[in-house]
């Protein structure tokens, strides 16, 4: 009697963590994939135009090895020279009049509500993992939270189609207050992909401000590898 | 000295002779930058102890002024030459500065040998950095952002290399022949080895640095991301002999006696810092500061003391008390132990108008200095500021020694 009831619950069990194994591992895939859509490769460039309130600001954007970034700002004319730079964990803001290279936290604002994270980080999976994935179709939603306390979000909601294509992300605090939604747009052929390049930046801690990311000029490049260096920002 | 001098020399030598590589700009490149920048400033003056007529010492209760940087940059292959002049009107009056003037030669993919006039920066501190070793904090004008202010100032002459390596560590070393102490009024042959690197697996920076001189000693920088909005740092600095001078006694004349320097003593002089970002952006940083070469209360009491003694002047003697203690309280800090405090955010209001809020409090005497600045941007190339600043404290306590109580001052700044 009791085997016929332990048995069929263990098989149900086992199913449904190998379910839970199977999806977490999709999921796993998916990001990877959303990452394959945002960033052309491991070494590219391309420029930024962020638009919020009348404000408009340019940079250039350099990308090494999927884990550096710099960030080198173009416009307004009283920013050029001013840099961001981010290797592994680390982030440092140059600002040319300081000639010096500060550390700042990946929270740090760029403009609106956008974060220094969300313009000098390309990739999801070097900073996040899965941990469930639900919908399905063109809503498939992987919950993300960090590897690392270094992370910018505490839990990344990112709503995907079946393609890995990125819709909508929703950041959240570590108390799980909602910081802010990304609304991935403008897809265009890019680089022999079809890649999200306007981002519309929903900051609901400054009462829904939008906040636009223009994507251009992507290319691959390998910049050098002394323009990673935070002693080096006051040369470029 | 020597071992330095000859250090630099075989490094460079070496290394030039080893270093083969691209170079960056195969192109004639050439970059020019100029800044124009109108200030005015009122001034509540009030006659102290140290300064009993601030008119007849130079003291302006309302200044109006100039300031006009022009740099460039052009670029070659490997070679690279960069200037910054700097003119500075003043009440009808105009002084022009070379704040830089140097060559720089790139070697290989990461190795720079440069010679000339330049101005470097170190260290984490937004406060008091001890770090900064190369800079006067005495030089800045303060009307303007610390992001204007730190850059307009003369270089150092100096020859020197950097040699960065991949991993995000770097070598650095420079020789200033005849540099001017600013302070002790001295000329040094001053030297630094300095290294830099990242904490494998963590968000953490450091620099060491050896430092030989007038001081020779140690600077030591560290910094560390925690979280995703937090940031501690420190930046410290060790070295031999002491910028201030105590008072030991009074001569039968009635002139002061000074202790001497203590050049064989180390004073180490650290700031500890931590830095915090809302999720709204409002950014916060909190140092404290210990400055071992500063004045105790002991000493601090006798300055008191002769400030008494001396003001009124009532004879000649008083006078050159008067001038020499002057002289000896020539310094951006006096005192061994401070708390700094600064509150900004880049877009007040949801605007273009950040905003910045300091203080500087002495823990030692309770005096200290509070500002207030507010930036607005105008367009592509402009900005229209205000600053405010409030000293407060006790009579003949640091930040209440010198005229200047409550100030304020507008600017606006313009780049092309």
């Amino acid at each position: 009697m009791l085997k016929s009831i332990i048995k069929p619950a263990l098989v149900a069990l086992s199913m449904s963590v190998a379910a839970v194994g199977a999806w977490a591992a999709d999921g796993a895939a998916l990001l990877r994939k959303v990452d394959d859509i945002r960033a052309p490769g491991a070494n590219f460039t391309f420029d930024l135009t962020l638009n919020s309130g009348g404000k408009t600001e340019k940079m250039e954007v350099s990308v090494q090895n999927s884990t550096k970034g710099l960030v080198r700002y173009t416009k307004p004319t009283k920013m050029a020279g001013r840099s961001i730079l981010f290797v592994d964990k680390n982030m440092w803001v140059f600002v040319p009049g300081t000639r010096r290279a500060l550390r700042i936290s990946p929270q740090q604002r760029v403009l609106g509500g956008v974060s220094s994270a969300d313009v000098a980080r390309t990739v999801y999976s070097s900073d996040y993992k899965v941990v469930s994935t639900s919908g399905s179709g063109n809503a498939i939603v992987l919950q993300l939270t960090p590897k690392t306390k270094s992370a910018a979000y505490a839990r990344i909601d990112l709503t995907v189609t079946s393609s890995g294509a990125p819709k909508q992300a929703v950041f959240y605090a570590g108390g799980g207050r909602k910081l802010k939604t990304m609304h991935f747009g403008g897809y265009k052929s890019v680089l022999g992909a079809s890649r999200p390049t306007q981002l519309k930046v929903v900051d609901h801690l400054e009462g829904g401000k939008v906040t636009t990311m223009t994507y251009s000029s992507f290319k691959k490049a390998k910049t050098p590898a002394a323009w990673y260096q935070p002693n080096n920002l006051s040369r470029l | 000295m020597t071992l330095f001098r000859q250090s630099a020399t075989a490094l460079t030598t070496s290394l030039a002779l080893l270093a083969t590589g691209p170079a960056w700009a195969s192109e004639l490149q050439f970059d020019l930058m100029g800044r124009v920048s109108l200030y005015g400033k009122r001034a509540n003056l009030v006659a102290t102890d140290l300064v009993p007529n601030p008119d007849a010492s130079g003291y302006q209760d309302a200044l109006a002024g100039m300031s006009g940087v022009m740099g460039a940059k052009l670029s070659y292959g490997r070679l690279s030459l960069a200037t910054q002049f700097r003119a500075e009107a003043r009440d009808g009056q105009v002084e022009t500065f070379t704040d830089e003037a140097y060559a720089e030669l790139l070697l290989g993919e990461s190795l720079f040998l440069f010679g000339g006039r330049s101005i470097l920066s170190y260290g984490q501190a937004y406060g008091l950095n001890p770090a900064d070793i190369l800079h006067d904090p005495l030089a800045e004008n303060r009307i303007f952002p610390s992001g204007q202010a730190r850059s307009d100032v003369e270089g150092t002459e100096m020859i020197g290399a950097d040699m960065l390596f991949d991993n995000g560590s770097s070598f650095s070393l420079i020789y200033a022949p005849d540099r001017e102490d600013p302070r002790l009024g001295i000329k040094e042959d001053f030297a630094m080895l300095r290294f830099s690197g990242l904490i494998a697996g963590g968000a953490g920076d450091y620099s060491v640095a050896l430092i030989d001189g007038n001081r020779p000693g140690a600077a030591l920088s560290f910094s560390w991301g925690i979280g995703d909005a937090s940031v501690i740092y420190m930046d410290a600095a060790f070295r031999k002999g002491r910028e201030k001078q105590a008072i030991s006694g009074t001569s039968p004349l009635g002139h002061l006696l000074l202790e001497t320097r203590e050049t064989g003593k180390i004073h180490p002089y650290a700031t500890l810092g931590f830095g915090y970002t809302f999720g709204n952006g409002l950014s916060l940083n909190a140092e404290y500061t210990r400055d071992a070469g500063g004045y105790s209360d002991s000493e601090w009491y006798r300055i008191v003391d002769a400030l008494d003694t001396t003001t009124p002047a009532q004879s000649t003697v008083h006078g050159q008390s008067l001038n020499q203690l002057n002289g000896l309280l020539n310094h951006y800090t006096l005192r061994q132990n401070y708390g700094f405090l600064r509150v900004s955010h880049d877009n007040l209001f949801g605007k273009a108008v950040s905003g910045e809020v300091t203080v500087l409090h002495g823990l030692d005497d309770g005096s200290g200095s509070l500002g207030l600045r507010l930036e607005m941007t105008l367009g592509d190339r402009a900005t229209l500021g205000l600053t405010t600043t409030h000293k407060y404290g006790g009579e003949n306590s640091e930040f209440t020694l010198r005229p200047e109580g409550d100030a304020i001052a507008i600017y606006t700044t313009m780049k092309f």
